[in-house]
């Protein structure tokens, strides 16, 4: 079976030491040694950061199991019946979208269309129930957080999402990605730089999993998913139908992420941001109970 | 209110069939909140505010999950966790569409549910199975005893009810089985076809198996006996009830018939049981030493690949044309200072090494049940272990289910410096370790640094085809890749271990 798609981080990071499997989803797989995590995902999934897109539907069906020790060369890789064919892989860059909203006006539009998405879609699974009703205890401690950063500014709030939620990237983690993210299409490398100390000291709270996703959105990394869900925000009659593709991304993930991009959206307040967005967000934030 | 938090080691399931777990766990009567999370801090925090944190939840890592469930009653949350146990055991989604399956504790819930298994498999403390499996016989059933410490007496009296009844009781100590296609504990995926195997030996029959797979044929039934069906004081009964099934079934053409040496009489017994079928058969009692000429539809084997090739040769289905079969012709040699090594997982393919190989000098081993029997590497003479053997698996399992316990021995044989070749057995396919080969790779790495100075080979078996789940060719390639010769069976493996002491050093 051939590799579609691998960045050149997951090629040198394959010959340093020795994996195994982390984890096993159908459409993912986790691997890692003591210094680092590489994924495997299947062609429907995006490209994203220290990551292979292999040509099959589904890891199901190669009975994976945690643990199993993972066997690469240059060419190869295997990991009990999986064999990855890595020769004709091809590891063009992600788009890089760093700066390309000079000002969050720019995008106005679009992250009143993203909010209006968020809006009809409180039925959802994903964090988006945050702003409607709260799916958990967790879910309840992310939204007291939120609303009091949109209130105070006070970036320490922040680091107390880290490892809040459910699964292997907890909704606070996806949060903080969705607001990295937005933060560095506008290009605002202090507020990043900050959230940055903030919150590197508590990384290690976190599942590994999210610890690298995390570390990889400090650096500017996201996922192709993601990344075309920011580029579309200055197109707002796309921005829908990005939202619908990032929110499967991980179920619950994509649609966290989307809530980060908002809240980030919402919080500038510097920038001219919608009246109606404002309202629309701590309308559905104050109606939901607080820890 | 009660409430109770377990914790799952390692567990690693998506966020919405948690998110489901947890509504559907939420919807039984009397459950008032069920709290689901990776053993983050925050979520350790949290858990503690809503009162569902206990010693254990203190105590994990972020690579755990903690299930916390508050109800009206201790027998609610005990539901519950009956419940998310059954979907955590569906694999690692519980959106799997298979359904949640049904855990039984006795036959009689079984049978109360009106279900009419044709087998039962039992894998229990020795001392408790033979009132569980006469059960069974006597509801139907045919009986597969995994477990060993089964006392002769005991194992009489079932298997001569069980003959009487025509029902099987494959074991005590059996491990291998394939019925009507389906295998049943250690068996490979192999090939469909018309030979029936009757085997008193788990990875013997494993071994003919493939051997007919990879030759072109294929099965139809693979039955085990247990290891002292041959024995006096057993009679061969279920070798013989096997051979009665094989012979009646419209499917089998040939008959393969696998043991190690049995009593005298009990090998007369099973002749002239074999003569009254008229179906072709094949019969291998490995170590015997009499020559025995073919007898008009019986045919004799000396070796187990010699026993798969005859079978195939006589298989009416088989169409295609297999070269002339190679004996293995040893001859005798002086060992000198230097000696092989043969650390076996599998008993059968061990015992069959250990027979091909005598020509080379004297050999210890813990089959031995002589002067020559030993539970260490000799050092001195050429030495073959069994690691599947009591001595060296009690309380730990088998090495065929978790090979690394092997690693420690490849490391001794390459520090011990007398040691020319090291023979080693893969044994794939099901109830096999996932990565059979893989887990000894660093190891046998490990052993050719230790012993660079000096020639030393590895020679090593993969017994196994392409359809097993741990994949014949990655576990061949891997092997080939760190430069140890690899076999096509284990008499092959037994002729390079040979070609290369008379290389010497």
């Amino acid at each position: 079976m051939n590799a579609l798609w691998a960045d050149q981080q997951f090629q040198s990071s394959l010959s340093q030491g020795f994996y195994r499997v982390h984890s096993v989803y159908d459409h993912a797989l986790n691997l890692y040694n003591n210094q680092a995590m590489i994924t495997l995902v299947s062609k429907d999934k995006p490209k994203a950061p220290i990551t292979c897109v292999c040509n099959l539907s589904s890891f199901s069906n190669y009975q994976l199991n945690v643990g199993m020790q993972v066997m690469s060369s240059p060419h190869t890789l295997s990991i009990g019946s999986l064999q990855v064919d890595l020769r004709n892989v091809h590891s063009d860059s992600l788009v890089d979208f760093i700066g390309c909203y000079p000002s969050l006006e720019n995008i106005r539009l679009g992250l009143q269309s993203l909010v209006q998405w968020l809006d009809q879609h409180a039925h959802h699974e994903g964090a988006l129930a945050v702003f409607s009703s709260p799916r958990d205890v967790f879910s309840t401690h992310v939204v007291h957080i939120l609303k009091q950063y949109l209130q105070t500014q006070e970036l320490h709030l922040l680091p107390s999402l880290i490892g809040c939620g459910i699964g292997q990237t907890p909704s606070g983690d996806d949060v903080l990605v969705g607001m990295l993210a937005l933060a560095y299409s506008c290009n605002h490398l202090e507020f990043i730089k900050e959230l940055k100390h903030c919150c590197e000291p508590v990384l290690y709270q976190t599942t590994l999993v999210s610890q690298m996703m995390l570390r990889q959105a400090f650096e500017g990394q996201f996922n192709q998913w993601h990344q075309e869900l920011i580029l579309s925000l200055s197109r707002p009659l796309e921005v829908k139908e990005r939202a619908e593709i990032c929110a499967t991304l991980g179920h619950t993930s994509g649609t966290d992420f989307m809530v980060g991009v908002a809240v980030y959206g919402l919080s500038h307040k510097k920038e001219n941001t919608s009246c109606i967005m404002r309202q629309t967000y701590l309308k559905t934030a104050t109606s939901t109970p607080s820890v | 209110m009660h409430h109770a938090t377990n914790v799952f080691k390692n567990r690693y399931i998506d966020s919405v069939s948690l998110m489901s777990l947890a509504a559907k766990v939420k919807k039984q009567e009397g459950i008032f909140e069920v709290v689901i999370a990776m053993a983050t801090d925050m979520n350790k925090s949290i858990i503690s505010q809503v009162g569902l944190s206990n010693a254990e939840v203190e105590q994990t890592s972020v690579n755990d999950l903690i299930i916390g469930v508050i109800a009206e009653s201790e027998e609610r949350i005990k539901e519950a966790f009956d419940h998310i146990e059954i979907q955590l055991s569906g694999g690692n989604k519980t959106t799997s569409s298979s359904g949640a399956e049904k855990i039984y504790t006795s036959i009689d819930d079984v049978l109360e549910d009106g279900l009419k298994p044709d087998v039962a498999i039992f894998s229990i403390p020795g001392q408790y199975v033979a009132r569980e499996a006469m059960q069974a016989l006597k509801e139907g059933m045919d009986v597969m005893i995994f477990s060993d410490n089964m006392s002769i007496d005991e194992e009489v009296k079932l298997k001569q009810y069980a003959y009487d009844h025509q029902r099987l009781v494959m074991g005590p100590d059996c491990g291998t089985a394939v019925l009507s296609g389906v295998s049943l504990c250690f068996a490979n995926d192999v090939r469909r076809g018309d030979i029936g195997i009757v085997a008193a030996s788990g990875t013997g029959s494993q071994e003919v198996m493939v051997q007919i797979d990879r030759l072109g044929g294929g099965i139809t039934d693979a039955i085990g006996t247990g290891g002292r069906d041959l024995s006096l004081a057993v009679q061969g009964l279920m070798m013989r009830e096997g051979l009665r099934r094989l012979s009646e079934s419209e499917q089998t053409k040939v008959i393969v018939c696998v043991s190690k040496p049995p009593a005298k009489e009990v090998r007369e017994m099973m002749i002239q049981t074999l003569k009254g079928i008229t179906k072709p058969s094949v019969i291998c009692f490995l170590g015997n030493k009499e020559m025995i000429e073919d007898d008009g539809h019986l045919h004799y084997a000396s070796n187990l690949s010699e026993a798969a090739y005859k079978a195939v040769r006589l298989s009416p289905s088989f169409k295609g044309t297999l070269p002339a079969f190679e004996p293995l012709r040893l001859e005798t040699q002086s060992s000198d200072n230097q000696h092989f090594v043969g650390l076996y997982c599998g008993g059968t393919l061990c015992y069959e090494a250990l027979d091909q190989l005598s020509p080379l000098g004297v050999i210890k081993s813990n089959l031995n049940h002589d002067e020559h029997s030993i539970h260490d590497i000799s050092g001195q003479y050429h030495t073959l272990l069994d690691l599947g053997e009591d001595e060296f698996t009690n309380g730990r399992p088998h090495p065929m289910i978790e090979p690394s316990l092997r690693n420690n021995w490849i490391i001794k044989a390459a520090q011990t410096p007398t040691t020319r070749v090291l023979l080693l057995d893969f044994v794939l396919g099901y109830g096999a370790h996932p990565q059979a080969v893989e887990e000894s790779l660093e190891a046998l790495k490990e052993a050719f640094k230790l012993a660079a100075h000096r020639r030393f080979d590895v020679v090593a078996y993969v017994c196994g085809t392409d359809k097993d789940k741990q994949g014949l060719h990655t576990s061949v390639s891997a092997l080939e890749a760190i430069g140890i010769h690899v076999a096509k069976s284990n008499l092959e493996a037994c002729k390079k271990v040979a070609s290369l002491m008379k290389e010497g050093t």
